[in-house]
């Protein structure tokens, strides 16, 4: 087992097996420098037990394609980045931290996902960003591709 | 970390979530502001959604790419076209769906029609066009 602590001072036991998807992590145990607790000063617990959630739910990745359990996996994936932009952003943070390649993939596309179609409003209210661009330079931004800006795709809810 | 999270602070993680973007997606997001504005002019993304779907990328094309306008034109001019002519052959209840439909038809012919359009737009431009 390793212990993991989060920034909010919370220590969490998990099987090597599954820490050792973090690229990170797994250095560090290589190099025998995870003897005691692994301090993890940019998470915090409530993104760590997250992150280790998916850890422990993907260990045997291999495995799951001979037992046919692809499914239940692909299911679990759908259900777990069913949150929030901030939390999504949390996780995303911290699987790029400990460089958990499948899960900064799962969460980055979710992201995306979610930019989809949207119109350029719904994308600054979403994410809370303010235009900085002058009225000439979204026009000119426009003109260079009027096709992406018409059309019954286009949604202009926020969710 | 915690609820004041700005993506605009956080430009890689930015960059690997636009990169994962359809093409009418992208363009939306050029106009959102200054910062992603800049990102979407970055070839290296529209290099990406030129060929994400095509394994493996294929070789060698990068300097006649770069040489005859870039990423973002080939693209504009050329990836998309095809793309949307390939759509319009799909059966009803497909169309709708442009991934499942580039997953299935965006083989090494498209790439290669759509590369071989790319130098003939170009010629067109500087040859024929130039001039004028």
């Amino acid at each position: 087992m390793v212990k993991l602590k989060s920034n909010d001072d919370k220590e969490f036991e998990v099987e090597e097996a599954a820490v050792i998807q973090s690229e990170m992590i797994k250095n560090m145990i290589e190099d025998g420098c995870a003897t005691s607790v692994i301090p993890l000063p940019n998470i915090d617990s409530k993104t760590l037990i997250k992150v280790i959630e998916y850890l422990n739910k993907h260990i045997n990745m291999g495995k799951a394609a001979e037992t046919g359990e692809e499914d239940d996996l692909k299911e679990f994936d759908e259900q777990f980045v069913n949150m929030g932009w901030e939390e999504l952003f949390d996780v995303i943070m911290a699987a790029n931290y400990l460089n958990i390649h499948e899960l900064m993939e799962l969460c980055c596309q979710s992201a995306a996902d979610r930019l989809k179609n949207k119109s350029v409003r719904a994308v600054r209210e979403m994410l809370k960003i303010t235009n900085d661009l002058t009225e000439e330079e979204e026009q000119e931004i426009i003109n260079d591709a009027p096709w992406a800006f018409e059309g019954p795709e286009i949604d202009d809810t926020v969710n | 970390m915690g609820s004041n999270f700005f993506i605009n602070d956080n430009q890689d993680v930015l960059i690997e979530i636009l990169k994962r973007l359809d093409g009418r997606s992208l363009g939306v997001c050029a106009c959102v502001c200054k910062l992603w504005c800049g990102i979407t002019r970055n070839d290296s993304l529209w290099e990406h959604l030129c060929f994400r779907h095509v394994s493996p990328p294929p070789e060698g094309v990068r300097t006649v790419v770069v040489a005859l306008g870039g990423y973002r034109r080939l693209y504009m001019v050329c990836v998309r076209p095809v793309l949307n002519r390939l759509r319009k052959w799909r059966p009803i209840g497909m169309e709708t769906d442009a991934e499942i439909v580039r997953r299935v038809y965006w083989t090494r012919h498209e790439v290669e029609l759509s590369l071989s359009l790319f130098c003939v737009d170009y010629y067109e431009r500087v040859l024929l066009g130039g001039g004028g």
